[in-house]
């Protein structure tokens, strides 16, 4: 048994709407082992910004945590202090958001948002040259002129070059995981793949955990070691990934495989008909019965659990 | 930096909107009243004497001749006379509008003052009781025009309190300071005369609250609701996910967004309280310029009011002047040219 970093269980997860509280993430489980890299994927909607904020707590304020655990190290980050939690997420958790220009403060220039970051994650932070340090991991993060990046304000700078500015952000110091969320889908088609490759080059390098979003199978797996398929806030397949493409179970993860991303950049269309369910009265039993072809009676009643279909892969679905 | 540019820009703008002011002013003053002679002149005037008089007026010569006359009067501080005081409206001006501008400027800093502190702490305890405490006053102050504030403090704080002057600006018996800018408050203390200043401060305070009110509690609630708005935002949960504290993610990542719509506002505030101030002086017999002005509108005191109209105008392109170039120093996209 590899040894645990993180690991979520049976976390439910919901927000304040005003239709009442939503039930997004339901009985969601997760793994991540030391230097293992795991991707989760599912489509837009499913979920999936939900549990990576929760990892590091920083979910809107109508957000409702209503069950589970989220074990950091064997420490529950759901019970943690205010101040436990800062330390968290400058020692130990850093997120490369899902879209960078609306991840970077407007109104101030990125050397001041730099050096705040560094400030607070780097030990002895005090004589720290702040300018040295920003430059040093603008090189590496390959943004090019990183001189008249460090002097820019957000909007100054092209999607591509906010993205590695939040890339350089999340590296400013050394942590346990590193989260992606997404971190392409918001970007030119063209510049998606340079940023994609340039975060393949940092988890090669840099030997951390790491948890890589998206919503397409085919764009994380070179990177990643297992993948997690996510819907309707949970997981129903856990796979090696060379496995997934081998032998999907799930039939939305069948959908997932089959279908191409758009190339318009305008997201992913998974080719399976229907829609991510209604979170505030989701479908009773396997939420994704409503759009499944193979439904049975069984699939409405009553949550399929997840089960061991070989070794190492699993599933949640009812005819297995 | 592109500042300079900013403000000279802004600035070409507030000249060519004063400009059209002043058009508009002409019209309003000059044309619409009819002829000028005949309400100047007796019935019986021979007809040469008219006409030498409106050769002498310039009121023979075409239109836009006439307009530039009369800006060049304006310039030369020539504003006419005035029916009411019988003396030369630019003397009226300089007697009353210091003291009104004085009441303003000691408003205007209570509500910068009162909104930020208001909107900050209301903002940074939403939904707790601090927050419920400032949304009563907020709803009070925004629902009463300042004159009834005016009257509510001058009765309890000032007659039944005893706490400040019931009316006036300085307690009789005070000697005016010698006249150097005309600012009461400013002349005492070139003065040295402290407790004169003291003694007018001490009158300002009551009008200059009531006057605040309204404004405050607008602002503050902008304040307020900009917190919220930007609080959301994506760029404040990456602040906090990156580890930055509390304190710096609230004083610097979340309130310079959030002020800006409250700025703008406060600035609009800050311009209408000549209007607003009206009534205030009415109620405590302040000496200013706005209490005098209303008094020429119910004398139809026409040169009176084209001044009146003149200082407002004046006074709203300053401000706006003010604010645009604060919010583009708060804002960098606006120096920069487009929003993004
Ligand atoms: N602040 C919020 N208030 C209410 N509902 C929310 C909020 N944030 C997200 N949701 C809802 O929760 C569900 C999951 O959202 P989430 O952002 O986690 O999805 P996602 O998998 O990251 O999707 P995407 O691929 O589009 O980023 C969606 O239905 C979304 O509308
Ligand atoms: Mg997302």
């Amino acid at each position: 048994m590899a040894e645990g970093l993180l690991e979520i269980k049976d976390l439910d997860v919901g927000y304040k709407t005003y239709r009442g509280v939503t039930s997004v993430l339901y009985n969601l489980n997760l793994k991540v082992n030391r230097n293992e890299t795991i991707g989760v994927i599912g489509e837009s909607g499913c979920g999936k910004t939900t549990t990576m904020k929760t990892i590091n707590q920083i979910l809107p304020d109508n957000a409702v945590i209503k069950s589970g655990e989220v074990n950091f190290k064997g420490k529950d980050i759901l019970n943690m202090t205010e101040k436990e939690l800062v330390k968290l997420r400058r020692r130990n958790v850093s997120m490369i958001p899902q879209d960078p220009t609306a991840s970077l403060n407007p109104l101030f220039k990125v050397k001041t948002q730099m050096k705040d970051v560094l400030k607070y994650s780097r030990q002895n932070s005090e004589d720290l040259d702040f300018k040295e340090e920003t430059i040093k991991l603008f090189n590496s993060v390959a943004l090019s002129d990183p001189e008249r990046v460090y002097d820019s304000y957000p909007f100054q700078l092209s999607g591509g070059m906010r993205q590695r500015v939040c890339i350089a952000m999340s590296l400013a110091a050394p942590k346990d995981l590193l989260i992606a969320d997404e971190p392409t889908t918001n970007l030119d088609v063209t510049i998606q793949d340079q940023v994609l490759r340039l975060i393949g080059e940092i988890l090669e390098e840099m030997n951390f955990s790491a948890i890589l979003v998206s919503q397409a199978l085919g764009l994380v797996k070179k990177f990643v070691d297992k993948i997690y398929v996510v819907y309707g806030g949970t997981v129903i397949e856990i796979a090696d990934t060379e496995k997934i493409f081998e032998n999907p179970i799930h039939p939305y993860t069948k959908g997932l495989i089959e279908s191409t991303p758009k190339l318009t950049g305008g997201g992913f269309s998974s080719g399976i008909a229907g829609q991510t369910p209604d979170y505030i009265d989701p479908p009773s039993g396997c939420r994704f019965h409503p759009r499944c072809p193979h439904h049975s009676e069984d699939c409405k009643t009553e949550k399929p659990k997840m089960r061991e279909f070989e070794k190492n892969h699993y599933v949640a679905c009812w005819r297995q | 930096m592109d500042m300079k540019k900013y403000i000279g820009k802004r600035l070409f703008w507030a000249i060519i909107s004063l400009f059209g002011l002043s058009l508009f002013i002409f019209y309003f003053g000059r044309i619409i009243p009819g002829d000028p002679i005949e309400m100047m002149v007796g019935p019986r005037t021979p007809d040469h004497v008219i006409e030498n008089l409106r050769q002498s007026l310039a009121l023979d010569r075409p239109l836009y001749i006439q307009y530039f006359i009369w800006l060049r009067n304006v310039f030369q501080g020539d504003l006419g006379f005035s029916i009411v005081t019988k003396r030369s409206v630019t003397t009226d001006v300089k007697t009353y509008l210091p003291r009104t501008l004085e009441l303003i400027t000691y408003a205007a800093a209570f509500q910068i003052v009162g909104s930020f502190l208001l909107g900050i702490f209301a903002g940074s305890n939403i939904n707790k009781w601090q927050d419920h405490v400032i949304r009563i006053f907020s709803y009070i102050g925004v629902s009463i025009p300042a004159f009834v504030f005016a009257i509510i403090f001058q009765l309890t704080f000032a007659y039944q309190l005893g706490w400040f002057p019931v009316t006036g600006a300085l307690t009789s018996g005070f000697a005016h300071p010698p006249e150097v800018t005309g600012f009461l408050g400013i002349d005492a203390l070139l003065a040295g005369q402290f407790k004169t200043f003291i003694n007018f401060v001490h009158h300002a305070t009551l009008p200059a609250i009531a006057l605040a009110i309204p404004g405050t509690a607008q602002v503050a609630r902008m304040i307020r609701s900009g917190m919220i708005t930007i609080k959301q935002k994506e760029y404040i949960s990456m602040a906090k996910g990156f580890g930055l504290p509390e304190r710096t993610i609230r004083f610097k990542y979340l309130l310079r967004p959030s002020i800006i719509p409250g700025v703008t506002v406060l600035g609009m505030q800050i311009a209408m309280m000549l209007g607003n101030a009206f009534l205030v002086e009415m109620v405590f017999r302040w000496p200013g310029f706005s209490r005098h002005a209303i008094n020429a509108m119910l004398h139809s005191d026409l040169n009176t009011i084209v001044a009146t109209v003149m200082i407002i105008g004046i006074m709203f392109a300053i401000i706006n002047l003010v604010v645009d170039t604060i919010v583009a120093y708060i804002d960098p996209r606006i120096r920069y040219g487009g929003r993004s």
